[in-house]
């Protein structure tokens, strides 16, 4: 019996030891794999791929429009507390959790398109594979540089060669410590990665991007840079083009299926993915008055001149709504037919140039949602106003306002918005804490607005 | 061992020869204080190896020669020698050794005798747990322990306590000690599953299933020397749980039960609605505005002057002035009941306890249910093989409601405006015009949660001695936890409706109710072997060796949803009556299993010269899961001895002096309490269809092969000293640990793409003595009274964070900071000057102390304050008189801060928050000098927009002096409980934090906030932010044995 037990223990103890290693090596959760193992088929890119997308919706789920909403004129909230208020109050610091938690997003997407763009090298994958990964990959870290640059830095256009400080620019995966570059060389890249992408992606893709939503991207970008030519250029060859058909629904873009004249749509319908709830919830007026309210100069301007679109406001109680987002699910349109028609006929305008074209592109809006058209002969200036106008109106809660306003500022009007001068500091959000985490990473300034 | 059996033979052949004048002796071994017999005692005739034991009764007989001499021994009680003298019967009493150098304390893996140990360990009687009504066990050990910091966290039923021994010297790894319970490491994760609405100023507590009555003793490792054996486990402190076990003798059985009620140790003072009102408009009108203030909930800042002035009037009118508190809140009922049972037979000893209590707090809805029972059972398969085994069952029911930011009793504090009538005119929930301003008696009418914990701790252990000197013990471990975290809401609150008249209106409740659910099944296996070695009597060796492996999986279930009409509770409730197709399959999944294991080595060698040089090495090689491919294992060396100066013949002289031991060790311990496979590079993958309906991969940890334990280096040295005839005991030490490699979860900058990741990057310097100083200042038959004093003092240095700023590391509440050169738990703050008396602003003073009127956090924030005691400790009084016994326990905290984070929001920035009464302290018109600014709507007012001014204005002195405990017991004379068959009876009243004295403005002074993970354990007690005060409570305990 002793020798028995003795043996046993001994024997246990050798066991222990010879199998040392495979006692500590834990499978990994099923929902995890090695990272060296992990991009080894077309199928593990396209599922990178995917998973780029999925955070690139994450960045279009509400914050990214609310922010701008909040910052410009067509908003009030509700209370005097939260982080939304420091936001409205154009005060946000490096503790505002909402557009910290924000700000990240977009550099995890841009970190999965690096990702793909620096290991599609070592999988095998056909040529058309091969471009299509390239071009989706880039098109998605433009528009989340592009998204990050609009609304931590000063517009383009601030300084006459955009050498102002931008934001960091990431166009590898490498983890290190990094500083801000200048607005200009976040532009570089944007416009880089969008003509490649333009190059390479094909003119169908599902619900992916193709080159169609390349170049409309091209558009919003040179038109944010008051760069007309190009701006006109991109758009009217889209307008032109492109397979997309202009709807004569007003509600068709925030429907459950994807426009036919959304260009690039980030899907956010079904049970199982209902992200963009996050986007309409803050508006949707059905249950009770709801965070965000609709200001009284927006709701004069719909109520006046919005024809058909005036149903999407509403007084309820004396609150100012919105209605449009009184909706279950929602997809999310980024770039669609209405904004390019409004891009190319402004920019035409300013450029003076095709303005019956540009007439006519102000004026199928204007037609659709039964307001008075524009006559022939209209000026230049009138068609800008116009353009600027039905913008505002169509895009009411989308985000769009603060870029225009900033960007009409760059062109030297004398821009207010709530009574703050457009480029002060507080209309640019502050970086989280954890960009200083590191010594060396210059803030931006605060206050100035108020 | 040749040599050995030789000498053994050769005794065996001479007692022989002996035969022929031997004479039987009997008798009976008696306890010298209760006259009962002691079963188990030792019986050797002196210079031989001839010995017997006494039975049940302590009746023994043994053939002896009749001139010979007979030992008596038996732990605990003084050996007695007794020459037979041809005697046939010898009856003998045996006192009991009181002395407290004869105890014995359980160590890592085996026992020592209290002088024998060089270590610094501190034991705590089971029975000194039971006296007081807590929580959880732990709570008790507040006051018991010098340098063992306890921290109750909240008024809750069920709460867990945080607890911190000698100081904390982790910022991202749990600091907490590590919780043994009979030989196993248990699971002791506060943070499983917490829905966000259970956070609220409470994190759920898986000890609090553990019967303290089921307890023997609890052992506190505090030193390297100590804790060295637990190796990368042991720096933060370990806490050894000894369950009870069977005792030799009769059958016997112990009653006892304690009722009692609690209530707040305090209530918020908050205005009323009158004086809210007054102040609102006050604020309104400094602010430039004219007209009635708009009130939320009513009307906002853009309503019309006429909308405004017409509720302004409504409100007076009407008199709407709700309490909130007082409805929230109740005086809640507390009842325990504990049977426990001793067997013992001739080879078989059991102990089965079994138990039932209810704990209700002063929160209405919220109580603590536990079930226990318990057999501890050993057997004696034959001389030299013992079998024994452990196994507890228990069941801790947590009915909880939302607290703190959450909702509820923090909604009473807060939101909860006393303009809010609780009902509309109609008899519906008052919700305002948003329909969702705060009314947490709506809440709570609508939500049920329930957490419940299903847990079994069970071992089973083969002690074989195969010669004298030798015992191997093999033992395995199974500590299963079944946690369910419950919840249901009722459609009303939800705002979901069922059409169920198909007019396209719901109109019936859809309620939901949710499960999730964790399972932790944690295995434990060890082997070691004890020899002790006798190179002679004066020089003698113990070697202990061992292994051990442990493995935990935890896996659960999230989203376990039911949802219909007539789901009208929780799943724990009342699942039986949903109907089968109100399960809702949404967004149920099973979570992926978490392992982490662990693989160790061991051994100990004490070496003993002449029984007053005592030298003790231990060393520990550790394997785990979580350490990185590169630092696969660590190994923990810890040297100690000791020195029994009053011993040395020199010392005799000294006559005042009965003991004096000096102590000293230094050595090396880890924490490896961190996640696991946070070293290895990950791609997380999704299989369902995330976006767009396809799969998904991603990059989700950074690779750090590198990623190992936290290192602590520590020195140890002290002394135990007894004087005049052990009246005064003395034992003081004190120690310096310096912890490098200290684990944070860095925020790495976000453009790099990942969030946070776990490094190796921090040093940490913790130093501070330790004294405890017990006095039995009475010894008379009839009086006694016996004091003790406990102070644990600790100095606390981060040294430093690996160049990263004081942002790097954010805890989830973050309320302090890791900054260099200050204590972990930093309170780094923009500094408040003063009220300006021309015009109410308040100052600040900035980065270089300049005032301004400014708040600026990104450029002023300094480290003002923290949130580390520099003292901690306790007074013990304990008074007997005949069959009464008195005692009171106080316990106190000096230095340190505490932050109020509520107060930014409870005081003159006016939101939507309710007022504490101190505003009254605040500038109304120039000239005033005021500790608190102007009232206003707008922070801007009050130096920026943002409305979180979190300033030094709200950091407190933390100094407070409790009284912990009084209780005053009677044990009816046994004369007269024998009378009715009873062993002993015991009746005590008791009374829980009746007393406390302190400068803190606050509710309570013993607070910690809401935990969100164990980086705010370690960083942030002592921050308050809505958290229920703790309780003041008045038992009665009844204890009968029989």
């Amino acid at each position: 019996m002793r020798k028995i037990i003795n043996y046993n223990i001994w024997l246990l103890i050798i066991l222990m030891c010879w199998s040392c290693d495979s006692l500590l090596e834990n499978d990994l959760p099923s929902n995890e794999v090695i990272a060296e193992d992990a991009l080894e088929s077309a199928n593990d890119v396209q599922q990178l791929l995917n998973s780029t997308y999925d955070v690139t919706a994450n960045v279009f789920n509400g914050n990214n429009q609310r922010f701008s909403e909040l910052l410009a004129d067509n908003v009030t909230i509700l209370g005097n507390s939260g982080f939304l208020v420091q936001v409205y109050n154009r005060s946000t610091d490096f503790f505002n959790s909402d557009v910290g938690g924000y700000y990240g997003q977009p550099y995890i997407a841009i970190l999965r398109a690096n990702t793909i763009l620096e290991g599609i090298d070592d999988v095998d994958l056909t040529q058309d594979q091969r471009d299509r990964f390239e071009g989706e990959a880039k098109f998605l870290r433009a528009i989340n540089h592009f998204a990050l640059v609009r609304h931590f830095a000063q517009p383009a256009g601030y300084t006459a060669d955009n050498s102002h400080l931008g934001i960091v620019v990431k166009s590898s995966a490498e983890i290190k410590t990094d500083v801000r570059s200048s607005v200009d060389a976040a532009y570089d890249l944007i416009i880089a990665d969008l003509e490649d992408a333009v190059d390479l992606l094909p003119a169908q893709n599902g619900n992916y991007a193709t080159t169609y939503a390349a170049q409309a991207y091209l558009a919003k970008v040179y038109f944010q840079m008051n760069n007309f030519a190009q701006a006109a250029a991109y758009a009217s060859d889209v307008i032109e083009n492109g397979p997309f058909t202009f709807s004569d629904d007003i509600n068709s873009r925030y429907g459950t299926s994807v426009s036919s004249e959304s260009i690039f749509t980030l899907i956010s319908t079904g049970l199982e993915d209902n992200r963009a709830g996050n986007f309409k919830g803050m508006y949707d007026s059905r249950a009770a008055v709801p965070t965000l309210l609709v200001s009284d100069d927006y709701f004069s301007l719909v109520n006046s001149s919005g024809g058909e679109r005036s149903a999407w406001v509403e007084n309820i109680g004396g609150s100012k709504v919105f209605t449009k987002f009184n909706r279950d699910y929602m997809n999310v349109s980024l770039t669609n037919l209405t904004e390019l028609l409004l891009i190319a006929a402004e920019s035409y305008a300013e450029l003076n140039q095709n303005l019956s074209t540009a007439i006519d592109y102000v004026n199928t809006i204007k037609d659709r949602a039964g307001v008075a058209l524009l006559s022939d002969g209209s000026s230049a200036g009138l068609i800008i106003s116009e353009a600027r106008k039905e913008r505002r109106i169509e895009f009411g809660g989308e985000g769009y306002r603060l870029h225009e306003l900033k960007r009409r500022g760059t062109l030297g009007e004398a821009v207010l918005i709530r009574n703050a001068p457009w480029d002060c500091n507080g209309m640019v959000l502050q970086f989280p804490a954890s960009e200083q985490a590191v010594k060396g990473f210059e803030m931006n300034p605060e206050g100035g607005c108020n | 061992m040749k040599h050995k059996l030789l000498l053994s033979f050769m005794i065996l052949c001479l007692t022989s020869a002996a035969w022929a004048q031997q004479i039987t002796v009997s008798g009976k071994v008696t306890d010298a204080a209760d006259k009962l017999g002691l079963p188990g005692v030792n019986i050797i005739e002196k210079g031989t190896t001839n010995g017997t034991v006494t039975d049940v009764d302590g009746n023994y007989s043994i053939r002896v020669g009749s001139g010979a001499t007979l030992l008596y021994s038996y732990v605990g009680y003084l050996t007695e020698e007794v020459p037979v003298g041809g005697r046939s019967v010898v009856d003998i009493q045996m006192e009991a050794d009181i002395t407290q150098l004869a105890e014995v304390v359980v160590v890592g893996y085996g026992t020592q005798l209290k002088r024998e140990i060089t270590g610094s360990i501190s034991k705590v009687d089971g029975q000194k747990l039971q006296q007081l009504q807590v929580p959880s066990f732990e709570a008790a050990l507040q006051g018991q322990a010098a340098g063992v910091q306890v921290i109750q966290s909240s008024g809750m039923a069920g709460s867990g306590s945080v607890i911190r021994i000698r100081g904390i010297s982790s910022v991202s790894a749990n600091g907490d000690p590590l919780y043994v319970v009979d030989g196993i490491p248990i699971t002791a994760d506060n943070f499983l599953a917490e829905a966000n609405w259970q956070n609220g100023a409470f994190n759920n507590n898986p000890l609090a299933a553990i019967n303290p009555n089921d307890i023997e003793s609890i052992e506190i490792l505090k030193d390297a020397a100590a804790a060295g054996i637990y190796g990368s486990r042991g720096a933060n402190g370990v806490i050894l749980i000894t369950t009870k076990r069977g005792k030799a003798g009769k059958p016997s059985f112990n009653f006892s039960s304690t009722v009692g009620v609690s209530e707040a140790v305090a209530k918020p003072k908050l205005l009323s609605a009158s004086e809210w009102l007054e102040l609102r408009q006050e604020a309104w009108e400094l602010d430039g505005n004219t007209g009635a203030v708009w009130v939320p909930g009513y009307t906002t800042a853009g309503s019309s002057s006429e909308e405004r002035l017409a509720t302004l009037n409504m409100l007076r009118d009407q008199q709407i002035d709700t309490d909130w508190w007082d409805l929230l809140t109740r005086r809640g009922f507390k009842q325990t009941y504990n049977l426990s049972a001793n067997f013992g037979f001739k080879d078989l000893t059991a102990y089965v306890g079994g138990s039932y209590g209810k704990n209700e707090s002063y929160i209405d809805g919220n109580s603590f249910e536990r079930l226990s029972i318990r057999a501890n059972i050993d057997y004696k398969i034959s001389d030299n093989l013992d079998l024994g085994v452990s196994s507890s069952l228990s069941r801790g029911i947590n009915e909880r409601v939302r607290v703190a930011y959450t909702g509820g009793l923090g909604d009473a504090m807060s939101v909860a405006l006393p303009v809010y009538p609780v009902h509309n005119s109609d008899g519906t929930y008052f919700r305002g015009i948003t329909r969702t301003v705060a009314n947490p008696v709506f809440t709570n009418d609508n939500f049920q949660g329930y957490t419940i914990d299903d847990r079994s701790i069970t071992t089973l252990s083969l002690r074989y001695r195969p010669i004298e000197k030798l015992q191997v013990s093999l033992s395995g471990g199974y500590d299963y936890l079944d946690q369910k975290n419950d919840q249901w809401e009722s459609g009303i609150l939800r705002n979901d409706f069922i059409d169920t008249n198909g007019d396209g209106e719901g109109d019936t409740p859809r309620n939901r109710a949710e499960r999730d659910v964790r399972w932790v099944d944690n295995f434990n296996a060890s082997a070691t072997a004890e020899y002790d070695y006798e190179l002679s009597s004066d020089s003698k060796f113990k070697f202990l060796v061992g292994s051990e492996y442990q493995q935990s999986i935890t896996s659960g279930k999230n989203n376990m949803v039911f949802l219909g009409s007539d789901v009208n509770s929780t799943q724990f409730k009342d699942e039986g009556n949903f109907s089968s197709e109100t399960q809702d399959p949404q967004n149920l999944f099973r979570l992926n299993d978490d392992k982490w294991s662990f693989l160790s080595f061991f051994g100990r060698i004490n070496y003993s010269l002449k029984g007053k040089y005592l030298i003790q090495g231990t060393a520990r090689t550790d394997g785990s899961s979580r350490f990185g491919s590169n630092n696969r294992f660590g190994f923990f060396p810890v040297l100690s001895a000791a020195w029994l100066l009053s011993e040395e013949s020199f010392m005799d002289n000294v006559g005042f002096v009965d003991f004096l031991k000096l102590k000293a060790a230094y050595g090396i311990t880890g924490n490896s309490n961190f996640p696991s496979n946070q070293w290895i590079g990950t791609y997380g993958v999704n299989p369902n269809g995330i976006y767009n309906g396809q799969p998904i991969r991603y990059p989700n940890k950074v690779h750090n092969p590198d990623l190992k334990w936290e290192t602590t280096k520590s020195v140890d040295i002290g002394f135990e000293l007894g004087i005049l005839n052990e009246r005064l005991d003395l034992e003081v030490s004190y120690y310096h640990k310096r912890t490098e490699d200290v684990l944070m979860n860095i925020t790495l900058p976000q453009y790099n793409g990942f969030g946070n990741f776990w490094d190796n990057v921090g040093e940490i310097k913790n130093e501070g003595v330790d004294f405890t100083l017990t006095s039995k200042n009475i010894t008379s038959p009839n009086f006694t009274w016996t004091s003790t004093l406990n102070v644990g003092y600790n100095y606390n240095e981060v040294i430093s964070i690996g160049g990263y700023t004081e942002d790097a590391v954010g805890g989830g509440t973050n309320d302090t900071r890791i900054v260099e050169g200050s204590p972990v738990g930093t309170n780094f703050l923009v500094r408040f000057s003063r009220v300006d008396p021309a015009n109410g602003r308040p100052i600040y003073l900035d980065i270089n102390g300049y005032e301004t009127y400014e708040y600026n956090e990104q450029r002023d924030r300094v480290a003002v304050g923290d949130v580390l005691p520099d003292a901690v400790g306790s007074f013990n009084n304990v008074f007997t008189y005949k069959g009464f016994d008195l005692g009171v326990l106080f316990v106190f905290t000096i230095g340190g801060n505490i932050y109020d984070s509520s107060s930014k929001r409870q005081l003159t920035f006016l939101s939507d928050w309710n007022v504490r009464e101190d505003v009254g302290d605040r500038w109304t018109q120039p000239g005033d000098i005021a500790r608190y600014p102007k009232v206003t709507l707008s922070p801007a007012e009050h130096g920026n927009d943002k409305e979180w001014f979190n300033t030094d204005l709200y950091l407190h002195d933390a100094t407070y002096f409790r009284m912990r405990n009084i209780s005053l017991g009677y044990t009816l004379p046994n004369n007269l409980v024998s009378k009715i068959g009873l062993n002993s009876a015991k009746i005590t009243l008791s009374g829980t934090n009746l007393l406390t004295f302190t400068e803190y403005p606050g509710l309570d002074p013993e607070v910690v906030r809401d935990f969100d993970n164990v980086t705010d354990r370690n960083l942030s007690p002592n921050v308050t932010y809505l958290t229920p005060p703790q309780e003041k409570a008045y038992n009665v305990t009844l204890n009968v044995s029989f």
